[in-house]
């Protein structure tokens, strides 16, 4: 009976956006870190984890979605800016690391509220 | 206790830009020393960065999770020779009446040091951004 | 749903084999409690509440357990066990809930003249 309440799509998805922002931070303060280092190559999260949510998602498989783990990997993509072969960019890396906190804090906040909606139709009492 | 995200690296990489706008002022301060104390012009140093694998803890399957910091290989002299110049009434001038001066370009160092600076205030944003992350997550239990 | 608990609670103290011995059998018992959904199982009462405080404790084991991990430095995942604390805090007082409104009842049943 507990389990049911937690189980709606949209709150664990919020639950594993907020673990999977919280990698992306630090693999974002990683790349900053080196922005200087030659040969760096910058890391982020899986460009397909993306898609393997949204599929989980379609499916409603809420225990698949919780199992799911964000991956780092080295992103060989971006375009290399420096000639000692460092592909940081360091203002693109400051918006992206600025966009996660952003999230970061939508998400923050829309679980909170999800919390404290349960709570209100528990109790009876509007807080 | 580990509560703000990616504080490792971002420290690593505070310290190492440190030691790298200190070596930087050293340069500048040394750009005219012609004689130092091995009686050689002073030597251009130059700090050279790697990247190194910090560890931040275990995740929940029991494997480490790593991060990637800074780390300073070394300190190193630049070898070049400094210019020559033509002064005879220079206590260091040669028989030739030349002195050599140090290899130090200032227009190199104004550059090297803006690139470190902007790298040391992007790293300072990181810890911001880190530290209202962290208090977003405390915020959902109020 | 709490609603839906005194319905049960109803139906439950009707269908008890401490009442079998009066041999109310089906045609007994008002059309609408017929034409409820009986369950197959046959659980007992005692079993649902019995359910609900194992998993509210498995609740407050997994938030105690992420927030162990937490203080001793192996995680820096702070938000889970925020959240792990918040939705052990939420099933508890759920369980609370459930309980008043169980005893409310029944002392409503108990008000009733025979």
């Amino acid at each position: 009976m507990i389990d049911q309440i937690y189980d709606r799509e949209n709150y664990v998805l919020a639950k594993k956006l907020l673990d999977v922002s919280h990698a992306r931070h630090e693999a974002i303060s990683g790349n900053l870190a080196n922005v200087e280092t030659p040969g760096y190559k910058r890391v982020d999260i899986k460009t397909d984890f993306a898609e393997e949510l949204k599929k989980l998602a379609k499916s409603n498989d809420i225990e698949s979605i919780s199992a799911l783990r964000a991956t780092l990997e080295t992103d060989l993509n971006s375009p290399s800016v420096r000639p000692d072969g460092n592909n940081v960019q360091l203002d693109s890396e400051l918006m992206k690391m600025n966009k996660n906190a952003m999230q970061y804090e939508f998400l923050t906040q829309y679980t909170a509220n999800s919390l404290k909606r349960i709570k209100t139709a528990i109790t009876g009492r509007v807080m | 206790m580990n509560i703000m995200p990616g504080l490792e690296s971002t420290a690593s990489a505070l310290a190492a830009e440190k030691v790298r706008l200190d070596v930087i002022g050293q340069n500048i301060a040394n750009a005219h020393t012609t004689r130092g104390p091995d009686g050689q012009p002073y030597a251009r140093k130059m700090v050279s960065f790697e990247a190194k694998l910090l560890e931040v803890g275990t995740n929940s399957d029991g494997g480490k999770n790593f991060t990637t910091g800074v780390g300073i290989k070394g300190i190193k002299s630049d070898p070049k020779a400094g210019p020559l110049v033509y002064n005879p009434g220079h206590p260091d001038a040669d028989e030739k009446g030349m002195v050599r001066l140090p290899n130090v370009n200032l227009t190199h160092e104004m550059v090297d040091l803006i690139a470190a600076s902007r790298s040391y205030e992007a790293n300072l944003q990181v810890v911001r951004t880190a530290k209202q992350m962290a208090q977003n997550a405390l915020r959902m239990g109020r | 749903m709490i609603e839906l608990n005194t319905d049960m609670v109803s139906q439950q103290a009707l269908n008890q084999p401490l009442v079998e011995h009066l041999k109310v059998n089906k045609s007994f018992q008002p059309k609408e409690l017929q034409a409820l959904p009986q369950s197959d199982t046959n659980e007992s009462f005692g079993s649902l509440i019995g359910d609900l405080v194992k998993k509210v404790d498995e609740k407050g084991k997994v938030a105690a357990e992420e927030t162990n991990r937490l203080l001793l430095g192996e995680t820096d995942n702070i938000h889970q066990s925020m959240i792990a604390m918040q939705e052990s805090g939420l099933a508890f007082t759920m369980l609370v809930e459930v309980r008043n409104k169980l005893v409310q009842s029944y002392q409503e049943l108990m008000k009733m003249p025979v």
